[in-house]
């Protein structure tokens, strides 16, 4: 018979053993790009463009195409977001019809991101003829991850105190004052923090783009909004799987994997930084 | 009874959450720039009635009423477009004190610049006076453009006060002010609330006998959802005419 105090640690170990296996999974990960990615990195890898369809040079058109697909995403997504949870948390009754939206919201979050490029492709690529372009694709991801941003925007503007809103409106201001300037931007920072969330998801997809944007060999940079875009996991995912040499192109593919990475991070860094500037600007 | 002005009454009001009934027929008149106690058990719909005038139960789903609620004889649930107007003359301070997390001035000046005043000399003119009618400048005035949460608890109470008075109210609401004080913060709060009745129709909901019978003219006890009394303080306070307001003052229930 164990006792009560050994069964106890033995609980204890085995929860803390399931989350350094996490941190080890993530670390290994991380650690394997690294090592295996770092000596590709160079000036001409990240400023040059491809040759040979990608065996040798450089990722610069996937990494101008990620960045341009992410900064349309949240273009598109943060302000739709941050307008539907104002209208469900400050505006919308309790009752039948805000339970089936926020159902379709939970559902959207559900769909599989193939499923999203195949309405990007029907609605954006062919019905409204944006064709295979930036545009179609970053209104593509900016779906997928409105979810995700009206989700975490809802919360933050439920965790602004009711009282500030009473207080506000026993002045006399109206709904919209009071929302403006005593709950919108102490709602702000955790807005942010959603669509940093939003940010790495639109980052990484690869099936959304696939059928929306992305192009498999495009040497060059986009000239406006209607234009094709190579991508990082579109280009990782050729690399890997699509090119006659995959073997021969695995520092290549390595090295577009750290890229990614490191942009994601870069990203996620200055929304950290800017939702922080925020915090310090509010002083709760 | 009332020798004053009536400021303010209802007629035959009864409201409702939903199903559950919190006012019963409440008819009552107000008298101007006197002070109003409530005071009746938790749960006896003296919150409920006080936000009754400036229409704050409006906020809150599924609620309605029946019946007729007055400010200067006129009925105040008719128009909805003047609802800026009425909660500008109807100034109200919460039980918890709600500071706004922005600057001290920012947080007097929050209501004139909701109603237009834009030139900024006219709104420092305004937050000084505010804020000395609330007895708060003199602790402030070096100290403006910090964030109001660094104040303590009854300064941050003053401070409300000074917010609401900043938009020139006719009548204050306080839903139990002092509450949430030590008693040093609270005789200061009496204190103010003894000055602001020159200028101004109060209504304060209390929980405190003593304090009803210290700073009110008039008292109204409330009884679930009833109104079950209401006269002078002193009257209320030795001779009540009803056996539920004496049982309640003297402390056998409640």
């Amino acid at each position: 018979m164990i006792s009560k105090k050994g069964k106890e640690y033995f609980i204890i170990g085995l929860i803390r053993l399931a989350t350094y296996l996490v941190v080890a999974i993530v670390g290994y990960i991380l650690f394997d790009i690294f090592i295996k990615g770092f000596p590709i990195l160079n000036w001409e890898f990240i400023s040059g463009f491809p040759r040979r369809s990608g065996a040798e040079g450089g990722i610069l058109p996937a990494i101008v195409g990620t960045i341009c697909l992410v900064t349309g995403a949240i273009s598109f997504a943060f302000p739709l977001g941050m307008a539907s949870a104002i209208y469900l948390n400050e505006y919308a009754q309790q009752g039948r019809f805000k339970q089936i939206i926020r159902l379709a919201i939970s559902t959207l979050a559900g769909v599989p991101s193939i499923v999203f490029g195949l309405f990007g492709l029907g609605l954006f690529v062919l019905f409204f003829g944006f064709g295979a372009s930036i545009l179609s694709g970053s209104l593509t991801l900016a779906f997928m991850i409105l979810p995700t941003i009206i989700v975490s925007s809802e919360e933050a503007l439920r965790a602004v105190p009711t009282a500030l809103r009473e207080g506000s409106l026993a002045l006399g201001a109206s709904k919209w004052q009071t929302i403006a300037r005593n709950v919108l931007p102490y709602a702000l920072p955790g807005m942010f923090t959603g669509s940093i969330l939003g940010i790495g998801r639109a980052a990484g997809e690869t099936a959304p783009i696939l059928l929306t944007v992305a192009a498999f060999y495009l040497p060059r940079l986009p000239r406006s909004i209607f234009d094709q875009v190579m991508a990082l996991p579109y280009h990782l995912y050729v690399l890997a799987t699509q090119h006659p040499e995959a073997e021969k192109v695995l520092p290549m593919q390595y090295g577009t994997a750290l890229v990614l990475i490191l942009l994601v991070i870069l990203f996620n860094l200055s929304a950290i930084i800017l939702r922080n500037q925020f915090r310090k600007k509010i002083q709760w | 009874m009332v020798s004053t002005n009536v400021k303010m009454g209802m007629r035959a009001v009864d409201f409702y959450y939903g199903e559950s009934q919190a006012l019963f027929d409440v008819s009552i008149a107000i008298p101007e720039k006197r002070v109003t106690a409530l005071i009746g058990p938790s749960g006896c719909g003296k919150s409920t009635f006080l936000r009754m005038f400036n229409r704050m139960n409006d906020i809150i789903d599924g609620t309605h009423h029946t019946g007729e609620v007055m400010i200067d004889k006129e009925s105040i649930y008719q128009n909805n477009n003047n609802l800026a107007e009425l909660r500008k003359k109807v100034g109200m301070v919460f039980q918890k004190s709600n500071p706004f997390p922005k600057s001290i001035f920012e947080n007097v000046a929050y209501g004139p610049k909701i109603h237009g005043i834009k030139e900024q000399t006219q709104l420092q003119e305004i937050v000084e006076n505010s804020l000395k009618a609330a007895a708060l400048w003199d602790e402030v005035k070096d100290r403006l453009t910090t964030n109001a949460i660094t104040l303590s608890g009854g300064q941050q109470q003053r401070l409300c006060i000074a917010r609401a008075l900043a938009v020139e109210p006719e009548i204050l609401l306080m839903d139990e002010p002092a509450s949430a004080l030590d008693p040093k913060s609270t005789t200061r709060i009496e204190n103010l609330i003894g000055e602001l009745q020159k200028h101004y129709t109060i209504i304060i909901v209390t929980h405190n006998m003593q304090q009803a019978a210290r700073v009110s003219n008039y008292t109204a006890f409330f009884y679930e959802g009833h109104l079950v009394e209401f006269d002078e303080t002193k009257k209320i306070f030795t001779k009540p005419e009803k056996q539920q307001t004496e049982d309640y003052i003297t402390g056998r229930f409640g």
